[in-house]
């Protein structure tokens, strides 16, 4: 969780967050959207901005940073927590392959992340559980371990 | 057993409060709108209650 992420801005609500996606050929302008939905649950989205200021989760940037997005996201998770310790953020990819591309990332880290977070899996029956690697879930739920 | 930790500080030299974003109107693609209200959907029916876990 220490890896290099990228600077962002934040709103006073630490509800939207938005940063430079940087590469030799291109700079995208990026957010990270936490947004209530039911009780104590707020879903996070990212995804890029274009330049009409329209968002757009299911975009394909290939900027080549995409480990340095994803700690930036994570990053704005933090500092949401920081604000909101009792809320709990349900998030799942765009398409299949994000999903699972999240998962991946979220099993490659869950040692660590348990040091701070419960992690679910949510698979797409519903069915609910404790994170584990190599299962298929539809969506993830995270929330501090306090 | 996993000993808990206090969640880390956020760096404050990395990021800064930008006013701009406050209750700014966002707005979605359709293909993105489609995405959240189908997972906005999925969490009412499925995670509306607090974890069963």
């Amino acid at each position: 969780m220490e890896k290099p992420s990228y600077n962002f801005e934040v709103s006073n609500d630490n509800l939207i967050f938005s940063f430079e996606s940087i590469s030799q050929t291109k700079i995208i302008k990026k957010i990270v959207v936490y947004e209530p939905l039911i009780n104590e649950l707020y879903h996070m989205g990212f995804g890029d901005l274009d330049s009409f200021g329209t968002i757009d989760y299911k975009v394909k940037s290939a900027n080549k940073d995409m480990e340095m997005v994803i700690s930036t996201v994570v990053q704005t998770m933090f500092l949401f927590f920081e604000k909101y310790p009792n809320k709990r953020v349900v998030f799942s990819g765009s398409n299949e392959i994000r999903t699972r591309l999240y998962r991946g990332i979220i099993s490659k880290f869950i040692e660590k992340a348990e040091l701070y977070f419960i992690v679910e899996g949510f698979k797409s029956d519903g069915t609910q559980e404790i994170f584990r690697k190599n299962e298929e879930y539809y969506a993830f739920l995270i929330y501090p371990n306090i | 057993m996993k000993t808990k930790r206090n969640l880390p500080k956020v760096n404050p030299d990395t990021y800064k409060v930008n006013p701009a974003l406050n209750g700014v109107n966002l707005e979605f693609t359709p293909e993105t709108q489609a995405f959240r209200e189908k997972i906005e959907k999925f969490i009412k029916i499925h995670i509306g209650t607090p974890s069963a876990v």
